[in-house]
């Protein structure tokens, strides 16, 4: 463990963050908040059922609703040329795109939209949909990742065959795409194994549940250009997807972020916005405003995809993991891409294993298309593999830190596609700070109490960001950045640039440009942005720094090599000093920097997590005793917003663990789309979550930061799991673990 | 020489090797010389003279950025993987 305040003046620090005072007064504006001239609203019409073919959509009735202005279909798309589409975790085909934006020849989903009017007010618009006639042919729908699998189950695409890298199968298919990684003999690896565990998981579709809905406002310009405000987590992302709908140069479309209220990957890709602009070109220009309520956001966004998997591990007597064999199958929903990619990278990520073999299956399914959750993937295959790992523990009688420190991944380890993993990590690091923590060494009193701990992977994320940084004649310093806001990336991006200016965190003034405004920036995911555009504002701050410096220089006409910077204040060889606001007021706002980067150095994030709970047998209902959560985090660079993004995924892994789960009927209908039903965990339901924060710098970052945001979800749901599993002796293998299954699974016994 | 990691799934055309050398100094140029030692390899990699979609490739364990103009060194390990999508 290192102490970054002992290193800088500022990255360790905790100053108060330079958006608080718009968010605290609501001040700040979210995408909902903007209101234009002439403004319209815009509501989408969505499927009553799960799968089913348009047969014919008849809007003409709308027009006899007074306020009505336009409707559209998805044949008011223009021809789409079938592209790929990135956006930060997200990768898809344009084509899929506008069909889940207005289904095309079938709905796929319950609340798959399909149409879409506005209006000159919202309850005009809201009664208009009923008067949009659609014609259907009910088709049998799939909801379970396990009957979609089968050869007989519905088929949701006839024109989808399995991809297995490169290839494609030969008769189409609801697997979209299968992966396999083997490395050495996983059957001498299993042969050589003392003990050997195996067991089948499932894990329920659940939401990212952001307070604030999607939404977007768009209004097609004179010029032909179309302007755009929303919330998102990547504004050039929803730039490039709506260019590509809309088949206009991205040049044409210039997209306003506004504030976000929550997004966790669930806003990395568009839903409204395009819909919004085809609404706003049909009414000559007029800006159309659309945002989802709740239930549409449950039913017509995207959650994380449920999962299934089966985990077969073998260990020797002396505690050696010498085997580990998955099948991970994970629910794209409608369409393809679910997160089983990363799943299948992080689910012998903590472990060094020799004998691996690793297939995937992306599922297409009748739900929503799913989408990135916070470690997109990792809290699925955690459950299942962690789970394991403490059976195997279990049953060799060594301590399940002890044995996750003999089997830790670290420098040099092989991973499971053959790569050697030739980066320093804190894998270790975060095991032992768990072992020999208070919580862990504490004795756990009382009856039906059981503790419980897992260890988690997330592989982080680099790619291009952009920073401008402008010198102010006061002093400070005006920073853009194209990261939108989601975790408090304002106070960490600035202050790294006042880290290199040497200046405080408060004289950095950050704020977040448009699409035409600073250079491009990829989505805010991936826990990207401290690392990624913390650097793009390093290289910035130090091109600027070097710029002042040359003023100087030329002020006191001398060269730059015989200037000091220190403490912000210019030296010079014969005692001349002039200091950092000095300098500003003398030459003004004539200064500026800027950086557009694409790093690949991003560190690896480890976790390890130690729960207690308490369950009581009568009501199946768990308690949350005590919770602890151990992470590198490389360099802390606000140590409070560190602990606060650690807090919220494990709140948020704790009510995926326990309560959440999309409820479907024999129907193919959520029961359960309103956060009455669908439970999350409230402030009632959680003790004080305790951070122990492990720094092991990353050397591919100039200030050794890695990614904190999404790997404190991947360890909650295992273990908790294993905390139940101490205090009243069952083991459960499926989310949610709520009082339903916990009475089931001790009234069997198991 | 550039070593390449074999996916799994492609080591059928490599004769069941999960490593091979070969020449290059961009990731294209390592493609064609993939597919003249082992036929079949480019068109499962590449797709309208792109990596296709659902495939990246890491060098030396940095994901690429350029395609297949990323330039490659003498001593460097290319892998290819599935294009890790989040849905």
């Amino acid at each position: 463990m290192t102490s970054t305040s002992k290193k800088y003046k500022v990255i360790g620090t905790r100053p108060i963050r330079h958006d608080g005072v718009d968010k605290v007064t609501g001040t700040a504006n979210y995408g909902s908040d903007i209101n234009l001239k002439g403004m319209l609203y815009g509501k989408v019409l969505r499927s009553p059922h799960p799968h089913a073919r348009i047969k014919k959509i008849d809007t003409s009735n709308v027009f006899k609703l007074e306020g009505v202005k336009a409707v559209v279909t998805h044949d008011d798309f223009p021809t789409i040329e079938d592209r790929v589409e990135h956006s930060g975790e997200t990768v898809v085909s344009s084509k899929r795109l506008a069909d889940n934006l207005l289904a095309s020849a079938k709905v796929l989903y319950k609340g798959h939209a399909i149409a879409a009017v506005a209006a000159v007010n919202q309850h005009i618009a809201e009664e208009a949909l009923s008067l949009i006639d659609v014609e259907y042919e009910i088709l049998p729908f799939v909801v379970d990742i396990r009957e979609a699998m089968k050869e007989d189950a519905p088929l949701l695409h006839e024109d989808l065959y399995t991809n297995e890298f490169g290839a494609s199968a030969d008769k189409p298919s609801n697997i979209a795409d299968h992966s396999q990684d083997i490395i050495g003999d996983i059957d001498k690896g299993f042969a050589d194994a003392d003990v050997i565990v195996e067991r089948e998981f499932t894990t329920a579709m659940v939401h990212q549940g952001y307070i604030e809905p999607h939404n977007g406002t768009a209004r097609w310009e004179p010029d032909g250009r179309l302007s755009i405000w929303c919330s998102s987590q990547g504004h050039f992302a929803v730039r490039s997807q709506t260019a590509s709908l809309m088949a206009i140069p991205a040049s044409k479309v210039r997209v306003y972020p506004m504030e976000i209220g929550g997004g966790f990957g669930g806003k990395t890709t568009v839903y409204l916005e395009p819909v919004a602009a085809l609404l706003s070109k049909k009414t000559g220009g007029l800006p159309v405003k659309m945002y989802m309520k709740r239930d549409e956001v449950f039913e017509g966004s995207g959650p994380a995809p449920g999962s299934y998997c089966k985990v077969k591990m073998g260990a020797t007597k002396d505690g050696k993991i010498v085997a580990g064999k998955a099948i991970v199958a994970m629910e794209g929903g409608g369409y393809p891409g679910s997160a089983v990619g990363a799943g299948v990278e992080c689910i012998f990520g903590p472990y060094e294993i020799e004998n691996i073999q690793i297939d995937g299956y992306d599922v297409v399914v009748n739900r929503p298309k799913s989408c990135a959750y916070r470690a997109p993937g990792a809290p699925q295959v955690a459950f299942a593999a962690e789970n394991v790992v403490n059976e195997l523990a279990d049953k060799l009688g060594i301590d399940p830190l002890e044995f996750r420190l003999n089997n830790a991944a670290k420098k040099g380890s092989i991973r499971r596609n053959g790569t050697v993993l030739d980066v320093v990590i804190g894998c270790e690091e975060t095991v032992l700070a768990a072992k020999n923590h208070e919580h862990y060494k504490s004795p756990l009193p009382g009856k039906n109490r059981g503790r419980g701990v897992a260890s988690g992977y997330w592989m982080n994320g680099g790619g291009p960001s952009s920073c401008t940084v402008t010198l102010v004649e006061d002093g400070t310093v005006k920073l853009i950045e194209g990261s939108p806001d989601i975790g408090g990336s304002r106070a960490s991006i600035a202050m790294q640039a006042a880290e290199v200016l040497d200046i405080k965190a408060e004289e950095v003034l950050p704020q977040v440009g448009d699409t035409d405004s600073v250079g491009f920036t990829g989505t805010t995911g991936g826990s990207r942005v401290t690392y990624a555009t913390g650097l793009a504002a390093y290289e910035a701050a130090n091109e600027l720094k070097q710029k002042l410096i040359g003023e100087v220089a030329d002020i006191w006409d001398i060269s730059s090599n015989e200037i000091k910077y220190e403490n912000g204040v210019f030296s010079g060889k014969n005692g001349d000093k002039m200091t950092f606001k000095e300098l500003a007021k003398e030459i003004g706002g004539l200064v500026s920097a800027s950086a557009s980067v694409s790093p690949s150095g991003e560190g690896k994030a480890f976790a390890t997590h130690i729960v207690d709970v308490e369950v009581d047998p009568e009501t199946g209902k768990v308690t949350i005793l005590r919770y602890t959560a151990v992470q590198d985090v490389g360099t802390a660079i606000h140590p409070a917003y560190v602990e606060n993004q650690i807090q919220g995924g494990v709140a948020q892994g704790i009510g995926w663990a326990l309560n959440e789960e999309y409820y479907y009927d024999n129907k193919g209908v959520m029961n359960n789309s309103s956060f009455l039903d669908y439970r999350m965990p409230v402030a009632l339901d959680l003790p004080m979550i305790e951070c122990e924060i492990v720094e092991v710098e990353n050397p591919g970052s100039p200030f050794g930061i890695r990614g904190v945001g999404e790997v404190p979800l991947a360890p909650p749901l295992a273990a908790i799991q294993d905390a139940i599993y101490n205090a009243v002796n069952v083991r459960l293998f499926d989310t949610p673990m709520n009082p339903a299954r916990i009475v089931n699974a001790l009234m069997n016994g198991h | 020489m550039v070593v390449v990691c074999i996916p799994t799934l492609l080591r059928q055309l490599t004769k069941g090797q999960d490593k091979v050398v070969v020449d290059g100094n961009t990731l294209g140029k390592v493609v064609d010389q993939l597919d003249e030692s082992y036929p079949g390899l480019k068109s499962r990699l590449i797709v309208q003279g792109q990596l296709k979609p659902s495939i990246t490739a890491s060098i030396d364990g940095a994901f690429i950025r350029k395609g297949l103009y990323e330039r490659v060194n003498p001593d460097s390990e290319v892998t290819f993987l599935p294009n890790i999508s989040g849905g």
